[in-house]
């Protein structure tokens, strides 16, 4: 899991191009989406010295002048906002289609692979991502589910700190759950790409049942990299507060800040995504061959692996009695011998092998 | 065992005298007084009374009827005035519409006039004559002045075999059943064993100097109206429950049945509440010269030394800027979970607050409840104006006065919310209620016949705050500080009317103030400045004909001169700055105008037109024009057309920028999944 995480960062910095897409169209989006807002303020404040007030007292005053003597203009821009929010979206499934298409294969980034893989899977994803909508609000149930477990136990009339202290238990038993279901729609994608589309419900059942079996080593790595977001997350809310916008050049500052931001957050999408690859696939190199015995799909397997693979070939699965089987690199170097590019994460998942994983648990020996 | 309870008893009384008055003259009128002795069933919610009520006319008419209002009876079912109003919600409170209904039952109800040498001062209830042999058996009539809805029983007439004279007095003997809502809704009712008692007795109205009854039905928008007097409360409740009440505690003894009576005397209040249970926890301290009581519930004892805090600069703060509170004790109740209908209220030297576990120090909504229903005790108990027909002298006054403490003492930007990311200050607040909907209502009508709940809302509380602190910019702070002073110091314990207030401000204006109140209080006009053109234009030579040419330079087609290009130092412009009034309501405002050669002119307009022109000769150009540039009018709508700068004006722009780009780069963030 360790391991896997440390892949996770060294996938990442073989693809900083994947980390800038995300990044430039994040920022793009959010600048499209402040646009309509942008315009209503510009066209109504573009020549009013209100500014000039502290932002904690202006925006008050000034959202509240507004939405009250521009109703129509806020309307707008609202619905504005909404759209782009949608578009974006829209592109985010596309993106993640086409990243871990490209952290998968290994190869070094092209625009066309990227486009490719984005086209190729789009649809599966989608498909995935409504299932996991449709999922994630359902598990929203569980905070009503615990409310009426707490009246069965405590009564109706519980006292306030109780109540506190099981709300925060719900609220965090609720997001502990839902985080961990992105984490499971995380590796059914990556079981769609890595067995070539086959389908993104029985891609969703094999993560189901991956994320199940190995509960520690995906929660583990989830959590690390969660641990990393809060981090950040931490000391960039503590650097805007500070500055709280009591200025335009303290404006500029955060609009800075929150550009750094981003791009870390970014290029921890990144890496937790190579990171999750590295850890699906080494606990189960032989994934492709299970997929397609499960799918039934009279295709030619060797075919498709060579054509898309090519790291993967690299590796040599080994087992011993009691000892998981791991996949190795055939050198340690790690280097593609046709264009001599580092591979992708996932062909070290000799690393990802510890006594405190359950890599190659039941897995065949190939 | 009853000789012990007898000498309790007598020990009892002995205290009670021992106790006397707690004024040595009476600061009121004292115009009805009241003995109650009450029973509390806890499990029934029910209350079983018996009441005396020495009441004197004070008008020049003789009263040939009384009126009482019955306050509970709102809840007795949903045809009520208020339930039909209220649709069964009062501020986010429900009442359980199976089991929570209330009611108050008038059993019996005698009285007989006073002999003049039965006139008093009594200074208790044990001074006040014996009912005698020749009482009248009274009967009584319910009445419905404000909406003919005969399902209304909050208010009753009572007609008197005789009137009572100008001058004269009655004494009333009755017994009354009352039985409180659940969970307490519109401040009083029971929740478990939490009981909050408010509005629970039969009160007698107001009758007017012109010799009419003031007593309005019971609405949902809507306080009281009552008259001074001295209070007698004997509360029997379970021998375990706490009890906190107006007044100040005389007595606690024994009943033959395992339970204590609280013996509570209160003098020149107007109402009297009491609240009781079992939980409560008691913390209690010192500010000035009030003692201060809390009593807090257990699920809420961490906070119980910030109650007390907040209390003392309730006092601290009241008694230093607008006069002295002449009580000896203040008693904060803290109501139970689930009981927060009868939270936030406010009663003769009883405060309700409000408060949930775990609530930070930065969100100060306790300070804010404390402070402002300490606050009441002044503009609503000193100076018991009529809440049913001007509450701005109540809500709107105190709404003032609670956000200058609010922000003396937490800073003007962030004393309602002190949070990473989020400051909100006190007067900000009010002032965005008031701009969502100043222009509904006059300021002064009756409570219930605002456009709805918002609009009364923003006329009692926001708006008034609001015309006060524009007042108060206008007036300047030691004026406005002597009017509030002057204010409490002639009219306390009085009714004092809108009138009375603009006559002091009047007063300590030295001007006539009638041209602002008319407009703030009687009408629903409101200030809109904007700044609506600026123009600089170069001043050139003339052109054209002029008077050195003659007919013949004409007619031989001599040429002008050609204008020469002055250098940019000593070109001359013209400048103009139009200021419009887009708002009805006039009052006098001043603009800034600023040059490109940093000069500054202060203009002062008095707004009576609709719109001003300013123009302006020099060798600099207008770069920005401000109404109002010291931000004396908050009651001023529209604060963006309030300036307007030549060329277009990026700060706000780009600081709102800032603030939304950076929450929408992190919400796309989090969609991208």
């Amino acid at each position: 899991m360790i391991k896997a995480f440390r892949l996770g960062w060294k996938g990442a910095g073989r693809y900083p191009v994947l980390v800038g897409i995300w990044f430039t169209t994040n920022i793009l989006f959010a600048w499209i989406a402040t646009a309509p807002f942008r315009r209503v303020f510009a066209s109504h404040a573009g020549h009013s010295l209100i500014g000039d007030q502290p932002l904690g007292l202006m925006s008050f005053n000034y959202v509240s002048d507004l939405m009250v003597t521009e109703k129509v203009a806020w309307t707008s821009a609202q619905a504005g906002f909404s759209m782009v929010v949608l578009l974006w979206i829209l592109l985010s499934v596309f993106m993640a289609a086409a990243t871990l298409g490209t952290l998968e294969s290994g190869r070094p980034f092209s625009w066309v692979r990227f486009a490719g893989n984005g086209g190729r899977y789009f649809f599966s994803f989608l498909g995935l991502f409504l299932v996991m909508a449709v999922v994630l609000v359902l598990m929203l149930l569980v905070v009503p589910l615990f409310a009426w477990l707490q009246t069965l136990i405590l009564g109706e009339d519980p006292y306030q700190n109780i109540v506190v202290w099981m709300n925060v238990f719900k609220w965090t038993l609720a997001f502990l759950l839902t985080w961990y279901w992105k984490r499971i729609f995380d590796y059914a994608r990556i079981d769609l790409v890595l067995t070539k589309k086959s389908s993104f419900r029985i891609s969703l059942k094999r993560a189901l049942v991956f994320s199940v079996r190995n509960f520690r080593s995906a929660f583990g790595l989830g959590l690390c990299f969660l641990g990393v977001s809060l981090v950040v997350f931490t000391i960039y809310t503590w650097i805007k507060i500070g500055a709280n916008v009591s200025s335009t050049m303290l404006a500029v500052v955060v609009i800075l800040v929150g550009i750094l931001y981003t791009a870390i957050r970014n290029w921890i999408r990144v890496a937790q995504w190579s990171g999750e690859l590295a850890l699906y696939y080494g606990l189960q190199p032989n994934i492709r061959e299970e997929a397609f015995v499960e799918s039934e799909i009279e295709t030619n397997v060797d075919e498709i692996f060579e054509s898309t693979l090519p790291g993967i070939d690299q590796f040599q699965v080994v087992a011993a009695e009691a000892v998981p089987a791991v996949a190795v690199p055939a050198d340690d170097d790690e280097v593609d011998p046709e264009t001599n590019i580092p591979l992708q994460s996932n062909s070290g998942v000799d690393q990802v092998a510890s006594d405190d994983d359950d890599l190659g648990t039941n897995k065949p020996e190939v | 065992m009853k000789c012990c309870y007898a000498w309790v008893a007598l020990w009892a009384c002995i205290f009670t005298y021992a106790q006397g008055p707690i004024f040595e003259q009476p600061l009121s009128p004292r115009i009805a007084s009241y003995r109650i002795d009450v029973d509390l069933q806890p499990e029934h919610r029910l209350l079983t009374a018996t009441q005396r009520i020495l009441w004197r006319n004070t008008t020049d008419h003789p009263a040939t009827e009384l009126q009482f209002h019955l306050y509970l009876n709102a809840f007795r079912n949903d045809q009520s005035t208020f339930m039909k109003e209220s649709g069964g919600r009062h501020r986010g409170n429900e009442i359980d519409g199976k089991k929570g209904w209330g009611f108050i039952d008038l059993h019996h109800l005698a009285g007989r006039l006073l002999t003049e040498d039965e006139t008093g001062p009594f200074w208790s209830e044990s001074q006040w004559p014996a009912m005698g042999d020749e009482e009248w058996v009274l009967n009584h009539e319910f009445i419905q002045p404000d909406d003919d809805n005969k399902d209304d029983k909050t208010t009753i007439r009572v007609p008197l075999p005789e009137p009572v004279p100008p001058g004269g007095s009655i004494l009333l003997e009755g017994s009354f059943e009352a039985c409180l809502p659940s969970p307490p809704f519109a401040r009083t009712g029971a929740k478990e064993d939490y009981f909050f008692v408010g509005q629970w007795f039969p009160k007698i109205a107001v009758l007017e100097a012109d010799g009419q009854w003031n007593c309005h039905q019971f609405h949902l928008n809507s306080e009281f109206f009552a008259d001074y007097g001295t209070y007698d409360v004997y509360m029997t409740v379970p021998s375990d429950y706490v009890v906190g009440s107006t007044g100040l505690e005389q007595s606690v003894s024994d009943t033959e049945d395992g339970r204590k009576i609280h013996h509570y005397h209160a003098e020149d209040v107007h109402d009297f509440a009491w609240t009781t249970s079992p939980e409560f926890v008691e913390f209690s301290g010192q500010a000035q010269d009030v003692a201060i009581r809390v009593l807090m519930q257990k699920d809420h004892v961490g906070q119980g030394e910030r109650h007390l805090r907040a209390a003392k600069h309730a006092v601290e703060y009241f008694q230093n800027w607008y006069g002295d509170y002449p009580f000896p004790n203040l008693t904060v109740i803290d109501p139970r979970r689930g009981a927060a209908g009868s939270g936030g209220m406010e009663y003769p030297t009883l405060i309700t607050a409000g408060t949930h576990y775990g609530l930070p120090e930065g969100i100060r909504a306790v300070e804010l409840v404390i402070i402002h229903e300490f606050g009441h005790n002044f503009w609503y108990h000193l100076l018991a104006s009529n809440e049913f027909e001007e509450t701005w002298l109540d809500e709107g006054i105190n709404s003032y006065t609670e956000a200058k403490i609010m922000n003396d003492i937490y800073g003007e930007h962030a004393s309602v919310i002190d949070i990473p990311g989020l400051k909100i200050g006190n007067m900000v607040f009010h002032r965005s209620r008031y701009v969502s909907g100043s222009n509904l209502d006059p300021t002064v009508r009756d409570a219930w016949t605002y456009y709805n709940g918002s609009s009364y809302g923003i006329n009692s509380y926001s708006k008034p705050a609001i015309i006060l602190s524009t007042l108060e910019h206008y007036l300047g702070e030691d004026k406005m500080s002597r009017l509030m002073k002057t204010y409490v110091k002639r009219h306390s314990f009085t009714h004092p009317t809108s009138d009375d207030f603009v006559a002091i401000a009047s007063e300590i204006a030295g001007e006539d103030m009638g041209w602002f109140f008319d407009q703030a209080l009687y009408t629903n006009k409101v200030i809109d400045y904007s700044v609506s053109f600026i123009k600089s234009v170069e001043i050139k030579e003339a052109s054209g004909f002029d008077f050195s040419m003659t007919r013949d330079d004409l007619l031989n087609d001599v040429e002008l001169d050609e204008e020469e290009e002055a250098a940019d130092e000593d070109k001359n412009y013209r400048s103009e700055v139009r200021v419009r009034r887009l708002g009805d309501f006039v009052f006098p405002v001043e603009i800034e105008v600023v040059f490109d050669d940093g000069e500054v002119v202060r203009e002062s307009w008095d707004g009576q037109d609709i719109w001003k022109k300013f123009f302006y000769e020099r060798q600099a150009k207008v770069t920005s024009a401000t109404v109002d540039p010291d931000a004396k009018i908050p009651m001023d709508i529209n604060l963006v057309n309030n300036s307007k700068t030549e060329k277009i004006a990026r700060a706000p722009v780009t600081r709102m920028t800032a603030s939304w780009l950076d929450k929408f780069q992190i919400l796309l963030d989090l969609l991208a999944l």
